[in-house]
């Protein structure tokens, strides 16, 4: 990431460095894993809400899911802090795993 | 906030486009061959008849039936395929036994409708493949590979469209001869060009196996069991219908009538497919596919009763809402329906999608080392691996291609294994380059490779001359638009490699002569660092 890991007053490059490079191990992880689940469960939650036939919704959902994935993964290298791509990631997939699940 | 989101995506932008691009890059090239993948198998099998479209289905299907039976008797699909066009030269078998046998598929020769041993070559179709389930590894796992690749080129892609600026600029916008800016300005143009070509060959790309990407959905409406299973195909693929078995043997009607009503129905030799469901069980469905390409993907259906032979349906072309979007992405990945001159505007979106990948990914590198040395530090471990792994892939595969073609009219016919051999030949050619690139001197990596592709393929057309006997005159003279039109693309590609050859000779000379430039007046001048 372009140095989020700012305000390290007194620390030395090396471990801004390698918290750098956490940073970005987690926003990937937050990103491929969070991302994948974001994007299912609210494709999960459009399938649901699609009007007209069951096949209908699930082919919909299905054909978007690829470009929710796609924003979820970008989101998560665009949040302020790693810690809020994955809050963020994982509220949406908990939104969208509710709502399917309460919708049928 | 908008200039810290802004470098957020050109960091996600740069990073996917340097982890996939190489993978990407050989998605793409061999993907366009694609385009002309039955043209590839005929110039690679030369000793192969083609079977005339639309003749003589009707015998074909006779044929074709005979050996299905023999071959999977009481199997739960049977396919027959009937050549209408370009798309299918030969007709061809398929067979899905009933679980748990596994299935198979085999080419009929047309001239005598047995099945053909393909120990020639595998063609066309081996580039074709590769483009979505790689080499050397089980089908599933090169698809999963290239699903994760293809996610990373709709992140780059999106990404891309975000870091510009000013998108209508850069169409207009190129300035040669200028380092980094000139390649990201050759980046630019391409992106920008063909980005609605991108933007639908990757999406659409991930749509090819989005169920298997993204089981999940359909999993949770339709329950992660067989029977769900079962119920989520019908209603997605079968227009809702399924094909149970009866139990009770019952002969499979006569196919001949089922093609006169269809020929009444399309015009003569139209049917494009045979699809049998439960041959010889009462509950035997025939649906005869009317070979009619649109970017829909598919015409009619006939749907007739396999033991009666009513016809008890014809299901329309078009299907409706999520399923037509379904399969009009499909359709228009696959191309099937393109003439020659879409065709040939389709492989050459293919070829600039790869020269964008290239361009990107020597950007990454000009930039590197222009800041390098402005910081007078010695190039780190990572710009010179990749360095070389851009001209050993991006001129490399290339030439690997090139070398599959040269084994295909020079391994004995003799070899065992032969096709395999041929598809050796191209990674070991690829290899071969990889070597060059790790070993030469940096600055004469691209002018050499590009004189290495220019020769392998403008010497293809003398090689297929000398072992084929069918010179480009020849084919010519008789119109054979296949042979003549493979020689002149092979020309046409060697022509681009030797232009870029002079084009790098140059440069690299240029360069060589700027830096001793430079290192000259720094002797001359020390007290100036």
């Amino acid at each position: 990431m372009p140095s989020s890991a700012k305000s390290g007053t007194a620390r030395s490059s090396t471990a801004r460095a390698s918290a750098a490079r956490l940073d970005v191990l987690s926003r990937l992880l937050a990103a491929v894993a969070g991302g994948y689940l974001a994007a299912t469960a609210v494709a999960m939650a459009v399938a649901a809400l699609w009007p007209g036939p069951r096949a209908e919704g699930v082919m919909a959902a299905t054909l978007l899911s690829f470009a929710l994935y796609a924003g979820a993964v970008m989101w998560a290298f665009a949040a302020r802090r790693a810690r809020s791509a994955w809050f963020g990631l994982l509220a949406v997939a908990a939104a969208g795993a509710l709502l399917a699940r309460l919708l049928p | 906030m908008r200039s810290h989101f802004r470098a957020c995506m050109a960091w996600l932008h740069t990073w996917t486009g340097v982890v996939f691009g190489w993978l990407l890059y050989l998605v793409f090239l061999t993907g366009t061959a694609g385009y002309f993948d039955t043209e590839i198998d005929q110039w690679m099998n030369p000793g192969l008849t083609i079977a005339r479209p639309g003749q003589a289905q009707a015998e074909y299907a006779e044929l074709a039936l005979a050996q299905l039976q023999q071959r999977s008797p009481e199997a739960e699909r049977w396919f027959i395929v009937l050549p209408v066009d370009r798309n299918d030269p030969l007709p061809r078998i398929i067979w899905r036994p009933q679980a748990p046998a596994a299935g198979g598929s085999a080419f009929l020769d047309p001239a005598t409708g047995q099945p053909l041993t393909l120990s020639h070559s595998y063609g066309g179709q081996l580039l074709y493949r590769m483009h979505y389930e790689l080499h050397y590894m089980p089908s599933a796992v090169g698809v999963w590979i290239v699903g994760v690749a293809a996610m990373g080129m709709l992140v780059a892609l999106i990404t891309g469209v975000v870091v510009h600026k000013k998108i209508f600029t850069d169409f207009f916008t190129f300035r040669p001869g200028k380092g980094p800016r000139s390649w990201l300005d050759a980046h630019n143009v391409l992106s920008v060009t063909c980005l609605p070509f991108f933007l639908m060959i990757t999406y659409s790309g991930l749509i090819f196996f989005a169920f298997t990407y993204m089981p999940l959905i359909a999993a949770a409406s339709y329950g992660d069991t067989p029977a769900g299973r079962q119920a989520f195909r019908a209603e997605v693929f079968e227009g809702g219908d399924t094909y149970p078995r009866a139990g009770r043997p019952a002969p499979l009607a006569a196919l001949g009538p089922m093609l006169a009503q269809a020929a009444a129905r399309w015009g003569d030799g139209m049917v494009n497919g045979i699809d049998i469901r439960q041959p010889g069980d009462a509950g035997a469905r025939v649906m005869l596919w009317q070979g009619e390409r649109t970017p829909l993907r598919r015409g009619e259906i006939m749907v007739f009763d396999g033991v009666s032979g009513e016809l008890l349906e014809t299901r329309p072309a078009a299907p409706a809402g999520a399923k037509a979007a379904h399969d009009l992405l499909l359709g228009l990945h696959e191309g099937l329906f393109a003439s020659l001159p879409l065709r040939l505007l389709y492989f050459a979106s293919g070829l600039a999608g790869a020269a964008m990948i290239a361009t990107g990914l020597v950007l990454w590198t000009t930039k590197r080392r222009q800041r390098a040395e402005r910081g007078g530090e010695s190039p780190h471990f990572g710009l010179r691996l990749v360095e070389r792994l851009n001209v050993g892939t991006v001129i490399g595969l290339p030439i690997g291609i090139a070398c599959y073609f040269w084994a295909n009219r020079l391994l004995p016919e003799t070899l065992a294994g032969r096709p395999a051999w041929e598809a050796h030949m191209l990674f070991l050619g690829w290899g071969g380059m990889l070597l060059h690139a790790a070993l030469r001197p940096r600055q004469r990596l691209w002018a050499e490779q590009a004189a290495v592709a220019a020769l392998a393929y403008l010497l293809l057309p003398a090689l297929n001359a000398m072992t084929s006997g069918r010179h480009l005159f020849a084919s010519l003279a008789q119109g054979d638009a296949v042979f003549a039109g493979f020689d002149l693309a092979m020309l046409f590609i060697g022509a681009a490699w030797a232009a870029a050859a002079f084009k790098f000779r140059r440069a690299a000379s240029g360069a060589q002569a700027g830096a001793e430039r430079r290192a000259g007046s720094r002797r001359t001048a020390p007290a100036s660092n």
